[in-house]
């Protein structure tokens, strides 16, 4: 068209230059973009420069903070730094092992998977016995990752298990209400279950495939493997008694310090939450928040939950699979065998909960 | 960059939407995945417990979404899931003040949620959520709560009322009030409890009862909650239901037929059509449907004495009241007690007394003082309580020292309490008072005659003779004008009756015209009576359909008229029996001389009957008769059809002398307000040339004409508005001028044969009217 005097004179308007005015703000042009924004917080990459470095003690305050940071990378390469300190300074490092722990472990469920493998490297780094004292922080955060929906993070819980369980098996299983969840948690991921009358009459349809048979993320192996080696450490922590007898440990330690009596007593308790057995501000627990520091009761809390039965079927059916799962399965086997050997399994339990 | 959002599980391989979807499509197979899930919540759960304020950013982005679908699927796991609910009220209870804000909602909504879903039921729900809104300090929480609370109790009420629920929820928050007077607390009550009047959930006494203990509770902002619904809550209500009426959009049934006539018929537009009509249909029978009997708060009252006594002695009369109100909230409680006390006739003594302090013409909002008393006055107030309040309103305010505007509510004020208690006003003062009508000023000149047309109709004899007037002069002289006596009542009617009974007297008249007697013969009162009766067993004949045997009924008026008279009357003038007329002879004496006039002797002139006997002759027909069915129906129809007849030009203008009537004597159950006090005060003074300009056109104030166009273009834009198109001359002058051309070239090349045939057809168009024709 065009031929119309409107349309001219839209057309004309096109071509037309703003009038400049002295002392007027420029006009802004009709595509003005505004790059203007609005931001709580502007972080700048480079925020200190100082002619001298700062201290060791410094950095690692410093970069103990940066774990919080919110970009993936800080993160990753705060918890680099920190592994690097404690590899190069394994005499004098100037900080709580203990409180890098803590805070570290907040990352086990992270999103991204470069800093959790970071995090597997700095967890390896760090001495055992440090570590005992604030074992309670990681536990809850294992357990809700070994049932999580992403692979890497499922992957770095069981990491993370079995390198607790090897320098503080005892610690793991004998804490409050890590026993009977850690198991039930493996039991939904494995997907073992108990010959429970409700569900045989629920898949009794023809249309129901017995799901039962395949766990989680079934379809990788790797992870499966990484489970069952998971599930074999927990078990053998749990059923099988390590080392001497307790009794026997405390007449050497007693023997070591012979003119005092009841030391351990008296000097900064070795594990963590050492009252908490006693329970003395939360609510009445049930079976499942319970701690079990004792192996026998493990035991009897394994079988009278029906636990034993169900795990011992689990693996049996795993084992067929045969391959590395199967190896992994029966070695799974014979811990249970080993652990449960002395329990009288034809004696009936009530399952009471 | 503002706070990022963090996605727990955000580019992961599998995800929780994912995941929620499938399970809802097949619960039995996925049951392994939920438990997975169910597992890890649990435990992001028992990580947040441990150390809830410390929590980091990740974990609670998890366990929010963790929750979100849970709540989700919770309905297909139920023995999985069981705990579910117990936990997000925990979690709720003891750590609302300290969860993050996003998680808080969540845990909000979703409780909702599975309420939806019933795993848990209604109380439950409210019973978690109402201590909330009355603990937290977040605002955000508390408005999230309480709409939560309210659409849970809208939804629960919206099938059919759950009177279990509200009976509990009522109890809640009456127990609240109760319990602490002095908390600020009650305040969440009231609002819940005024939003759920509004909406017509609530509309008992428990309800009215709540507000009630609102209105005597010790904290100013909700003795003001509690106040403000009674006088308002009503209103508001109405208004909303109008709104919702108003809102549904009406569906044009003409137009969608119109257009399935023309457009492409499938089987989906004719179900849309169908479906469109049965909506009509639906909103048609919801609209013809009986009114739900809503009453007023202030008549589901239980003791409306003690209420108000209450009021007036805890908010008003102690000289150091428990609650401080400052002024506004004060006149909001005498406005209360003031129309309580109007409205169920109450006696509260000590009330009128109050008032004095406060009538003088500096007191602040001094015209809402003087509607609340015109209010709180009624005719069975004690004139000696009103007496010294009306002097001291004439004293203060009206003199002619005092302010167009002053004098002028001043006598306004007086006429409204006047219109309630005629007696409060003594002659010398009336007289004083009337001379006000030669004021110069409109606005108290408007007012004084005000004052005089009533005390023309109320009591004419507090005037001077030549103040009364024609009417009012020949009332007192022949009697009917006699002034009430305190304490004195009206008597009732039936609306119609008189109609009915004129109806009665024609349709006789007809009925002897047939058959030949003289028409104004009531000698013959005995054939009269059977008439009647015959009458009356016609109307309840076709009432009963089952009755069948109505045959036999012939049988019955033979025996009747022996004379026998079986009405239930105690009137014995009004209709003799005729063999007592017959043994005493009517002695014209002059005692008897008042019950002759009633009788309609036959010698006696029609004459224009005076408003007394008409109640008389009204009240005659529904005491010495039992209505029957059709002369119900009858009434019904006649009523209907005089409000019709009255609709007609003819009855205009007796129409706007009623309405003026009504103006003057309005309902008992509106309030006055302080512009009707000082509403003349408008006259006294001169409107501007813009205020009048705007006046005539029907402009409120302030407001402006938004276009300027010509009355053609008005006249186009509501004719289009209303669907029409446009005139021919319009269409004309609209076309084409090439498409014209055409045409005025040929018609100058016509031959003469073609131009005589244009012309005649022109002309038989013309006849016809229009090519159509105006036949169809």
């Amino acid at each position: 068209m065009g031929s119309s005097a409107k349309r001219k004179k839209e057309k004309k308007q096109d071509f037309q230059k703003p009038k400049l005015k002295v002392g007027k703000t420029k006009p802004k042009a009709a595509n003005f973009t505004s790059t203007s924004f609005k931001a709580k917080s502007i972080v700048l990459t480079q925020s200190t420069l100082s002619t001298t470095a700062p201290s060791l003690d410094a950095q690692i305050l410093h970069n103990v903070s940066l774990l919080k940071s919110k970009s993936d990378s800080q993160r990753k390469d705060a918890l680099a730094f920190i592994t690097n300190a404690i590899m190069e300074h394994r005499k004098g490092f100037p900080y709580q092992v203990g409180e890098i722990f803590k805070e570290a472990c907040k990352l086990l469920l992270d999103r991204s998977d470069g800093v959790r493998n970071e995090l597997l490297k700095l967890l390896t780094q760090l001495p055992a016995v440090e570590v005992t004292i604030h074992i309670a922080e990681p536990l809850l955060r294992i357990r809700a990752g070994m049932t999580s929906l992403a692979k890497g993070i499922r992957f770095t819980s069981y990491d993370a298990l079995i390198w607790l369980l090897k320098g503080n098996g005892e610690e793991v299983v004998s804490s409050v209400g890590t026993w009977v969840k850690y198991l039930q948690s493996f039991q939904s991921v494995f997907a073992f279950h108990a010959k429970d009358p409700a569900i045989t009459t629920n898949t009794s349809g023809w249309s129901n495939v017995p799901t039962s048979v395949q766990p989680i993320g079934s379809n990788d192996s790797k992870v499966l493997m990484k489970q069952t080696q998971a599930l074999e450490s927990f078990l053998r922590a749990g059923l099988i008694q390590s080392g001497e007898d307790s009794e026997v440990l405390a007449a050497q330690s007693a023997a070591r310090s012979f003119p005092l009596w009841h030391t351990e007593y008296h000097t900064m308790p070795t594990r963590s939450k050492p009252f908490a057995r006693l329970n003395l501000f939360g609510p009445p627990r049930s079976a499942e928040d319970e701690m079990y520091d004792d192996v026998d009761e493990r035991r009897r809390v394994f079988a009278e939950l029906g636990l034993y039965r169900t795990f011992a079927h689990g693996i049996n059916t795993l084992k067929k699979q045969g391959g590395e799962v199967g190896r992994a399965a029966s070695q799974v086997e014979k811990v249970l065998a080993e652990g449960m050997v002395d329990w009288d399994e034809d004696k009936e339990y009530e399952v009471n909960f | 960059m503002g706070k990022r959002k963090v996605g727990a599980l955000e580019k992961v391989d599998a995800d929780l939407p994912n995941l929620q979807h499938k399970i809802r499509r097949d619960p039995l197979s996925y049951q392994d995945d939920f438990s997975n899930q169910w597992n890890q919540y649990r435990s992001l759960i028992d990580v947040y417990l441990q150390s809830p304020s410390t929590s980091d950013d990740a974990s609670i982005v998890s366990l929010r979404e963790l929750i979100d679908f849970v709540s989700h699927v919770a309905d297909c796991y139920p023995r999985v899931a069981s705990g579910f609910a117990d936990d997000l009220k925990n979690l709720l209870a003891s750590h609302h003040a300290d969860l993050e804000s996003e998680l808080r909602d969540k845990v909000v909504g979703s409780l909702v949620l599975i309420r939806k879903k019933e795993i848990i039921d209604s109380a439950t729900l409210l019973t978690t959520l109402f201590p909330l809104l009355l603990t937290t300090a977040s605002k955000s929480l508390r408005v999230l709560l309480f709409q939560k609370i309210l659409s849970e109790l809208r939804t629960a009420n919206s099938k059919s009322t759950n009177h279990r629920l509200n009976r509990q929820v009522q109890t809640l928050l009456y127990d609240l009030l109760a319990s602490d007077p002095t908390s600020p607390k009650g305040i969440w009550a009231v609002k819940l409890t005024r939003e759920l009047w509004k909406r017509q959930i609530w509309s008992d006494t428990k309800a009215v009862e709540i507000m009630k203990e609102a209105a005597l509770s010790q904290n100013e902002k909700v003795v003001c909650g509690g106040v403000r619904f009674f006088l308002g809550g009503d209103k508001e209500r109405e208004e909303a239901a109008e709104e919702s009426s108003d809102d549904d959009d009406t569906v044009d049934m003409a137009k969608l037929k119109h257009q399935a006539g023309i457009s492409k018929k499938t089987k989906k537009k004719a179900a849309d059509l169908k479906k469109a009509a049965a909506t009509v249909k639906r909103k048609e029978r919801k609209k013809k449907a009986p009114h739900p009997l809503n009453f007023s708060a202030l008549h589901l009252l239980n003791d409306p004495q003690g209420f108000a006594e209450k009021l007036f002695f805890q908010h008003l009369y102690p000289q150091h009241p428990k609650v401080r109100l400052n002024l506004e909230q004060k006149l909001l409680v005498l406005q209360l007690v003031s129309r309580l006390v109007g409205l169920h006739k109450l006696t509260l003594i000590q009330l009128y007394s109050y008032f004095l302090k406060f009538l003088t013409p500096r007191q602040p909002s001094v015209t809402s003082f003087l509607a609340s008393l015109a209010q709180a006055t009624h005719n069975l107030v004690p004139p000696d309580a009103l007496e010294p309040l009306v002097q001291k309103v004439a004293n203060e305010f009206v003199s002619e020292a005092a302010a167009a505007e002053v004098a002028s509510a001043g006598l306004n004020a007086i006429r409204e309490i006047c219109v309630r208690q005629p007696l409060a006003m003594n002659e010398t003062l009336l007289q004083d008072l009337v001379m006000y009508r030669k004021s110069k000023d409109k606005g108290t000149m408007m007012a004084a005659k005000g004052l005089v047309s009533l005390y023309r109709e109320v009591g004419a004899e507090l005037l001077k003779k030549r103040d009364r007037g024609k009417e009012a002069a020949l009332g007192l002289r022949s009697g009917a004008l006699k002034e009430r006596r305190f304490g004195e009542s009206e008597e009732g009617g039936i609306e119609g009756l008189d109609l009915l009974e004129k109806f009665k007297e024609e349709e006789r008249q007809r009925k002897r015209g047939e058959k030949g007697l003289p028409e104004d013969d009531d000698d013959d009162e005995a054939l009269r009576i059977a008439e009647e009766e015959q009458e009356e067993v016609e109307g309840w004949k076709n009432w009963d359909a089952e009755d069948d045997d109505s045959d036999d009924s012939g049988g019955w008026i033979n025996v009747e008229s022996d004379g026998e008279d079986i009405n239930i009357s105690d009137s014995d003038d009004e209709k003799p029996p005729p063999a007592k007329k017959l043994r005493t002879s009517p002695s014209p004496t002059p005692k008897n001389g008042e019950g002759n006039d009633e009788k309609k002797q036959p010698s006696a002139t029609p004459d224009p009957t005076t408003t007394a006997q008409r109640v008389v002759a009204i009240s005659k027909l529904a005491t010495t008769r039992i209505l029957t069915p059709a002369d119900l129906a009858k009434l019904n129809e006649l009523r209907t059809q005089a409000s019709i007849q009255s609709h007609l030009p003819a009855a205009r203008r007796k129409q706007l002398q009623v309405a003026a009537q009504a103006a003057a004597s309005r309902h008992a159950d509106d309030a006055i307000t302080a512009e009707t006090i000082s509403g003349l005060a408008a006259l006294s003074s001169k409107a501007t040339r813009e205020e009048k300009i705007a006046h005539a056109r029907g402009l409120k104030p302030g407001e402006q004409r938004e276009k300027h166009q010509s009355t053609t273009a008005m006249r186009k834009a509501k004719k289009e508005a209303e669907g029409k198109s446009t005139t021919n001359k319009e269409k004309a002058r609209k076309k084409n001028f090439l498409m014209t051309l055409g045409k005025a070239k040929r018609k100058g090349k016509r031959s003469l044969v073609e131009t005589r045939k244009v012309l005649r057809g022109h002309l038989e168009r013309q006849k016809r009217g229009g090519k159509r024709g105006n036949k169809g």
